[in-house]
């Protein structure tokens, strides 16, 4: 055998497997036929591979089936699920795109604002409040401003109570009262925010106080930190959620915890199931 | 249910369809391991492992033959467990009581009549069966178990090695030859074994 060179045994081992093709098989065979080493050769690979065909079975020692615990199963998941979880992502996102179109919208309006402020002394030092007072008031020939602090309010009620007594209970309230209740009197008041600025304030109605239908201005020197305070109000206006943005975020919370409640759930039918397999 | 249709059902997450394939194949598949391993609980843990990973993986699974592919999943979890064999050398390969003697008793799959004298040869030839399969290198070792002994084809075989068939020829000659070397030393020790051989080649 050991004559045989290994691409004859190779043929050999391959012939017995049936894995030679037609013609391979035709002219290994007719060698065979001729050659008795070649043949023996054949018969011991013959005998040897059905000795390892003989190798005794092992049973096996347990089953290797496998458990939900040892695949790292997930329990199923509700199909509402993805649905919730898409919708509090939308709702996530929608909530926030509202809000930086609300930044990029107060931002354009900061930069046109200071437009009607530097309209304001014209009507005779209408620095702050709404805008919206304060051209309703100018067309009434009024111009009112109401400090929002009460104590410069404080400060300044005096100076027309002692006018107008009638006059004095109407200058703490709000804008619309004191709108009505100045037509009037027609009177025009600028109640600074500053107590300095109160100081200087305070003679001037009292001394131009005339009831004149016309528009009364008062060119009052107006301290420089008096417009500062109402401008910053105007460039900042205050944090505050849209209903439309409150809903959103609502929304967003209820189909997120709702997701969470069902997958808990799934999660504890699912952990149940599986101990009851076991 | 046929196999296919349990493929596709374990293929869906059905880990029930799954457990039915696998004791289907787990007699092959441990069969492998020990062979290669020649390790009773070595072979278990890579059966347990290929089983754990044919079914995280089983959407590769693109048709042929699943025993080829199940195969493929045991082998390669036996080279892992050589390769850390070759790192930690001095494990030894089969348990030893305090007497060294092996702690293994092998429990037969032949049927339980078999003559005392019949199971002492079956122990016998299984024993000279690993000696000479232990001295092949593994690439030879592995081919001659999975055709000789699980009785796969060429194609098969080139399936789970994922080697061209010409490579499978060679490897699996080249094992028998020196198989056949290696088994006459063993010729007087299994007599009856030897001439059933020859009985049933010629």
């Amino acid at each position: 055998m050991t004559a045989h060179s290994f691409r004859d045994i190779e043929r050999l081992s391959a012939y017995l497997d049936g894995e030679l093709s037609r013609a391979e098989r035709a002219r290994l065979e007719s060698r065979l036929a001729r050659d008795a080493g070649l043949s023996a050769a054949l018969d011991e690979l013959r005998a040897t591979r059905a000795l390892l065909r003989r190798t005794p079975r092992r049973r096996v020692p347990r089953n290797f089936t496998l458990t939900p615990k040892m695949v790292g199963l997930r329990p199923p998941l509700p199909r509402a699920i993805p649905v919730l979880r898409w919708a509090t992502v939308v709702t996530t996102l929608l909530f926030f795109l509202t809000f930086a179109s609300n930044l990029i919208g107060s931002l354009t309006f900061g930069a046109s604002a200071p437009a009607p402020m530097e309209l304001a002394p014209a009507y005779g030092g209408v620095g702050g409040g709404p805008a919206e007072n304060a051209t309703e008031a100018a067309s009434k020939g009024l111009a009112i401003e109401v400090t929002p602090t009460g104590e410069a309010n404080a400060l300044l009620a005096p100076a027309p109570q002692e006018t107008t007594p009638a006059y004095g209970g109407g200058v703490g309230g709000g804008p619309a009262e004191n709108a009505t209740v100045a037509t009037k009197k027609s009177l025009v008041i600028e109640a600074t925010p500053t107590p300095e600025a109160n100081a200087l304030l305070a003679p001037a109605p009292m001394l131009e106080a005339t009831p004149t239908p016309e528009v009364l201005t008062m060119k009052q020197p107006i301290p420089p930190s008096a417009p500062s305070a109402p401008e910053e109000r105007a460039a900042k206006p205050p944090f505050r959620l849209s209903p439309l943005q409150i809903a959103l975020l609502a929304l967003a919370v209820v189909l997120g915890g709702t997701a969470i409640i069902l997958r808990w759930r799934a999660n504890r039918a699912f952990a149940k199931s599986v101990k009851r397999d076991e | 249910m046929d196999e296919p249709a349990l493929i596709r059902s374990a293929q869906h997450g059905d880990l029930e369809a799954f457990n039915r394939l696998v004791l289907a194949y787990q007699e092959a598949l441990f069969g492998t391991a020990l062979r290669i391993l020649n390790d009773a609980d070595l072979a278990s843990d890579a059966t347990q492992e290929a089983f754990l990973s044919a079914f995280r993986g089983l959407n590769g699974y693109r048709g042929g033959s699943f025993r080829a592919w199940l195969l493929r999943t045991v082998t390669n979890a036996c080279y892992d467990e050589l390769r850390r064999r070759r790192r930690r050398p001095t494990s030894p390969l089969v348990p030893l009581d305090g007497d060294d003697e092996e702690v293994e008793t092998p429990r037969w799959l032949a049927d339980p009549h078999l003559s005392p004298e019949d199971q002492l040869e079956q122990a016998e030839l299984e024993h000279a069966i690993q000696h000479c399969l232990d001295g092949l290198p593994a690439d030879f070792r592995t081919v001659v178990v999975l055709a000789d002994i699980q009785g796969l084809d060429y194609a098969e075989v080139a399936a789970v090695l994922r080697k061209p068939i010409g490579t499978i020829k060679s490897r699996l000659a080249r094992a028998r030859l020196r198989l056949r070397e290696c088994l006459q030393a063993f010729r007087e020790l299994l007599p009856s074994a030897f001439r059933l051989g020859e009985e049933r080649g010629l």
